[in-house]
């Protein structure tokens, strides 16, 4: 009878931890659209110009560069996104990195680029395609 | 170590157990040549081919350890990883964690699909092969009806990219954009110019060494025991029934991981018919590799992946240099190999029989002696 008892929690023990690891998996693997917005903007009262021209990378995805009024994709993967900015501007180049999560539900996500430059807060939100 | 007896009896008996082999390496030796492809190119192009198709080549050596012929059931395997793959699919999870995800779901699936094949083929004893291959045509209608009627209706598929534009069904080509080639590419390797899917290769090599070890365990000799002679099993103890379900549920779980790995290999889906196409070109290829229904190597996966592939790739050129049109060397290719199975099918059971009639014979002059001494 001990044993069998013992059996049974093994296999209910495996079986929570096929399914905790499932939604591990899950969460690491879970892909984002990331759509790169390079327009002029206004947050909270703050208005942000749109910028020159703008190389976006995240990981080991090929960069996009970006011109003004220009709306450009990249597809990642996990919660947390770091993604480097190469902004050619009238001043200069500049180089700079974000580092953001973005929640495993959300399919897509609007990044304002020259409010991220700005370090808004609300330069990054969910988007949701017209539609659906 | 064997020593190798240089007679004629011994070359006759070299030449009709791997006469499969030595046919498609003769006809390989012809057609590269013709074909005007590089070694370089076809070097490449094995190395493509073996991390795509040895696993789920491999999943087949345990049925037949068990005496239970070439696993056709395999390909219901092969339906449940695909459903894994469509899952991992719709849900936008990419990589490896794709892939494990696609796996965790697929193995319960296949499990309990390869426990309805074993308890089917335990009532169909000594008919295994043609009864799993019968079996597979049945599970292809159920998976069918799951997946063109199912998928998107009862069960929720959302992805546009997957279901068909009425709004259920699950299209008839499914691009795995996510999970291509992220085995393969996990640690990219490159020796003089040829792409080495370095992983791929470390999971095969440890399937291998899991044959190697399983056929040691307890387990492993009872299946063993099973594959020589079933009735003396029964009456040395060895549960029979449960163990051929059990070799035909590790065969099918793993034939559920062969197909996951050749999808990522491939990174498209033919929804309806890759499963089918598994199951015949890994029986082909284990075959031509030299083995038969009754014994089988992990050497003869490897030289049959080679030889049948080979074959796949050198014959429309050869074909085309030959006759003037590719599709016609393609046509011969599948005339050839299948019809070289086929006779190597047939070869197998002319020597079954021409060994029961030699025993048959040895029995009757044995007694015959035994006659005549009692006189």
């Amino acid at each position: 009878m001990e044993t069998k008892k013992r059996r049974t929690l093994i296999r209910i023990s495996l079986i929570i931890f096929i399914i905790l690891f499932s939604m591990f998996l899950y969460r690491i693997g879970k892909t984002h659209t990331l759509l790169l917005d390079n327009k002029a903007v206004t947050l909270e009262g703050v208005s942000f110009a749109a910028l020159e021209s703008v190389v976006v990378k995240a990981g080991r995805y090929d960069p996009v560069e970006i011109y003004p009024r220009e709306r450009g994709m990249l597809s990642t993967k996990g919660p947390r996104q770091r993604i480097t900015l190469e902004v050619y501007n009238k001043a200069g180049e500049l180089s700079l990195s974000r580092t953001f999560r973005i929640a495993t539900k959300e399919e897509m996500i609007l990044i304002s680029l020259p409010a991220l430059v700005a370090d808004h807060p609300q330069a990054i939100s969910p988007f949701t395609p017209p539609g659906q | 170590m064997k020593k190798i007896k240089f007679t004629k009896e011994g070359l006759i008996h070299f030449l009709s157990s791997n006469a499969v082999p030595i046919m498609f390496i003769i006809l390989s030796l012809f057609a590269i040549p013709l074909s005007g492809f590089s070694i370089n190119y076809l070097v490449q192009e094995l190395l493509t081919r073996l991390g795509r198709n040895s696993f789920l080549v491999l999943s087949l050596l345990i049925p037949i350890i068990a005496g239970m012929g070439l696993n056709f059931g395999m390909v219901l395997g092969a339906m449940a990883g695909q459903i894994g793959l469509l899952f991992v699919t719709d849900w936008g999870v990419a990589g490896i964690p794709g892939l494990s995800l696609a796996a965790i779901i697929a193995t319960p699936l296949a499990a309990l699909l390869g426990y309805l094949c074993g308890k089917i083929l335990n009532k169909a004893k000594g008919r295994e092969m043609v009864t799993g291959f019968i079996l597979a045509f049945l599970m292809d209608g159920i998976y069918q009806l799951l997946v063109l009627y199912g998928m998107g209706s009862v069960i929720p598929i959302k992805s546009s990219g997957l279901v068909l534009s009425r709004g259920y069904g699950i299209r008839n080509a499914v691009n795995l954009v996510g999970v291509r080639q992220s085995l393969d590419d996990l640690i990219p390797l490159s020796i003089a110019g040829l792409k080495i899917p370095l992983v791929t290769f470390m999971v095969i090599a440890f399937f291998c060494l899991f044959i190697v070890w399983f056929r040691k365990t307890k387990l492993g000799q009872d299946m063993r025991a099973l594959g020589q002679d079933m009735a003396v099993s029964d009456s040395a103890g060895i549960p029979v029934e449960k163990t051929r379900i059990i070799a035909i549920i590790i065969s099918t779980i793993l034939a559920c991981y062969g197909q996951i790995i050749f999808l990522q290999n491939i990174g498209t889906m033919n929804t309806y018919g890759s499963h089918n196409q598994t199951g015949m070109f890994s029986i082909a290829a284990l075959l031509i590799g030299g083995a038969s229904v009754s014994r089988a190597s992990i050497s003869n996966v490897f030289l049959g992946v080679i030889l049948f592939h080979l074959m796949f790739v050198v014959s429309p050129m050869a074909g085309k240099t030959l006759i003037g049109s590719a599709m016609l060397g393609e046509y011969f290719r599948v005339f050839i190999s299948y019809g070289i199975i086929a006779i190597a099918l047939v070869l197998h059971a002319w020597k079954r029989q021409k060994e029961r009639e030699r025993e048959r014979l040895s029995l009757r002059l044995g007694n015959g002696t035994a006659v005549k001494a009692g006189e």
